[in-house]
């Protein structure tokens, strides 16, 4: 029997090969009945009524007699009637009788009907005896002398009853025989049925205990590990729950943020365009600082160029100190000539060595004087240098305020392009804050949704575990029940 | 300098120039010694007013080959042709990097220059400013006295020894008009 046929199949052929024996036994017993019956039929049919009818023609032949012996007794015709009457059912019994006759039963039949005829032409003798005026004593001795026709008569019918009677015997002894043999068969097919079936039945049973030991063992490992998932499937929903919990209430967080978002996108909206407001007012007054600039730049190179005609003329001034100075060099130099010549004239250049003293200390002065107005031209020159230079370093710093300005200038252009963008940027972000806050609340929604899936998943993973555990007790029960069985 | 301080200034100037005219003229009961405030190879020295005839400034000196090696050249002074000689060379400083502007002119007869970078100005000293010093005497063969002044002291120059010494390396020649 086949490892892969399924218990269905295998209880099915079984049933199969039970109810295979069952029919064999039918058939079997159906037959022998009908052997039986037929045997017991023809006995009933043919024999039993061949033995009426023999019977019959008994009686028939016994009526006719009475018939003859009434007639020749009366004579009165109504006896010869009964006499045909009865013939005639003689006659007629004799031919159905010989209409289901064998050979040999035909055989004897026409003995019968033979003696019945030499039977019946002895009383026709008696009988037209009879009607003769011959005496009755005559007559009786002539009916007497019918005696051996009506003996050879009963003898034909009595031989073939008695043949009749010796088939029915047979007949019945055939029918006990093949009674008695589908009996006999009947009974070794039934006890080798219940054989097989005892067989069928350990051979379903020790397979499918084995098999049912098995997939129950199976069924317990499987028990056990789906108690095992249940109960990790029991403990993850509860910790996903909490997570869900956690995740609804950071998503509330988020919600709440998401709109704080949203307002202050809006308030950086509003805070950008004022902004560009004033991008637009600090630019317009940056053109016109740009433009004092200009004026700025323009007086300060006026400026230099009156500071470098005042250092121009601060160098002839320096020119012209240079000479006096030499003049006054050279005349300290002719005035201490005048004081050595005076000394070399005696007493009469004394007087002109006072004047010449007084020159060579008034070129003395001048000299010195010359000098300290060459050290303030100097600061002069060096006061304009630094005064061109710084102007110059103003200039320059003019120029790069300018430069700077419209730099500014560009700057608040951009500034005012770029908070326009801004704007535009943070109305998306107040659109873009709110979608995400509805999203948000979707989510929300959905988290709350799968919390109470997980809150679900987590009863239903008790309700498993509780179910596993009941699967492994009764897998544990019929494993009990299964090796029972097995030992038994 | 200040606007005040300037008239100050000029009064003062005007003040004493108006005083030298108004004072008497100065009496020899102190004497007194003009001095010429000098600097060579950057040294302050004084010279004698008394011992030179003359001061020149800024003139052209045309140098000429000669075996004494304090000549610079010659230069005309006073329609005459004066040799004129390098007063740093002579005090032992050797030659300057440049031609000397000043020169003193030494000398009636065959009158030599002495020519010298710095002048520092006019002194008028009372003699008793003036006092010998050995030790500068020893360090300075031409300076034999130290001049004590306000702004500090100065070694006199003996001019005489320096025209001596002038004319004996030339061996009483004139090397200018020799030339």
């Amino acid at each position: 029997m086949g490892r892969s046929w399924t218990f269905g199949k295998k209880i099915a052929a079984g049933f199969a090969a039970v109810v295979v024996l069952s029919m064999i036994i039918s058939t079997i017993a159906v037959y022998a009945l009908k052997t039986v019956v037929a045997s017991k039929d023809r006995l009933l049919e043919i024999n039993a009524l061949n033995l009426v009818d023999a019977e019959k023609l008994l009686r028939a032949r016994e009526q006719k007699g009475s018939d003859v012996r009434a007639y020749l007794l009366t004579r009165e015709d109504r006896f010869l009637d009964e006499m045909k009457s009865d013939r005639a059912d003689f006659l007629a019994t004799l031919a159905r009788m010989k209409a289901i006759a064998n050979d040999e039963e035909k055989g004897l039949l026409d003995k019968v009907e033979r003696a019945e005829t030499e039977h019946q032409g002895a009383f026709d003798s008696v009988i037209a005896l009879r009607k003769t005026e011959v005496t009755l004593d005559a007559v009786v001795r002539a009916f007497e002398g019918v005696g051996p026709q009506r003996d050879a008569l009963d003898k034909a019918i009595s031989s073939f009853a008695a043949f009749e009677q010796r088939l029915l015997d047979e007949g019945k002894k055939a029918a006990t025989d093949t009674a008695s043999s589908a009996m006999t068969v009947v009974g070794i097919v039934s006890v080798t049925a219940l054989l097989v079936a005892i067989g069928i039945a350990l051979v379903l049973t020790r397979t499918l205990s084995r098999q049912v030991g098995s997939a129950v063992q199976h069924v317990q490992s499987s028990s056990s590990e789906l108690q095992t998932a249940a109960n990790q499937q029991a403990t993850g929903a509860k910790e996903q729950s909490t997570a869900m919990n956690e995740i609804t209430t950071t998503i509330s967080e988020l919600l709440a943020t998401s709109k704080q978002i949203a307002e202050s996108a809006q308030r950086v909206a509003h805070i950008a365009e004022q902004t560009a407001s004033g991008a637009r007012s600090g630019e317009q007054t940056v053109s016109k600082a740009n433009e004092s600039i200009g004026g700025i730049k323009r007086q300060v190179d006026l400026i230099v160029t009156h500071m470098l005609d005042l250092g121009k003329k601060s160098q002839q001034i320096g020119g012209i100190l240079e000479i006096i100075n030499e003049l006054a060099e050279q005349t300290n130099i002719l005035a201490i000539n005048a004081t050595i010549e005076a000394a070399g004239a005696g007493d009469a250049g004394k007087r002109f060595a006072v004047v010449a003293d007084e020159i060579r200390k008034l070129a003395d002065r001048v000299g010195g004087s010359t000098k300290e107005i060459r050290g303030l031209i100097d600061e002069i020159r060096a006061a304009v240098n630094t005064t061109v230079m710084t102007t110059e370093g103003g200039t320059k710093a003019v120029d790069a305020g300018a430069r700077q300005f419209s730099e500014v200038a560009t700057a608040f252009k951009q500034i005012a392009s770029l908070v326009s963008t801004t704007t535009e940027a943070a109305r998306e972000i107040e659109l873009s804050t709110k979608q995400q806050t509805t999203a948000v609340e979707q989510v929300n929604i959905a988290v709350a949704n799968v919390a109470q899936a997980t809150r679900e998943t987590e009863a239903s993973s008790n309700q498993t575990f509780q179910t596993a555990s009941q699967l492994t007790g009764l897998s544990r029960d019929l494993m009990r029940l299964v090796r029972s069985q097995t030992n038994a | 300098m200040n606007e005040p301080v300037i008239e100050s200034h000029a009064a003062e100037l005007r003040r004493a120039f108006d005083l030298s005219f108004a004072s008497p003229p100065p009496g020899a009961a102190q004497e007194v010694e003009d001095l010429l405030a000098i600097r060579v190879a950057g040294d302050c020295y004084a010279i004698r007013l008394r011992e030179i005839v003359g001061m020149i400034a800024g003139r052209r000196v045309i140098p000429v080959p000669s075996a004494a090696l304090d000549l610079l050249g010659v230069a005309g002074i006073r329609g005459e042709v004066v040799p004129v000689f390098g007063l740093a060379s002579i005090l032992g400083y050797g030659q300057g990097s440049g031609p000397p502007r000043w020169m003193v002119l030494c000398g009636t007869e065959d009158p030599i220059a002495l020519a010298f970078s710095d002048f520092d100005g006019y002194l008028r000293l009372p003699s008793s400013a003036l006092h010998v010093d050995e030790n500068l005497r020893a360090a300075r063969e031409h300076a034999n006295q130290v001049a004590s002044a306000e702004v500090g002291a100065r070694a006199v120059i003996n001019i005489p020894l320096v025209v001596a010494t002038i004319r004996n390396r030339s061996g009483h020649n004139r090397p200018a008009r020799e030339q």
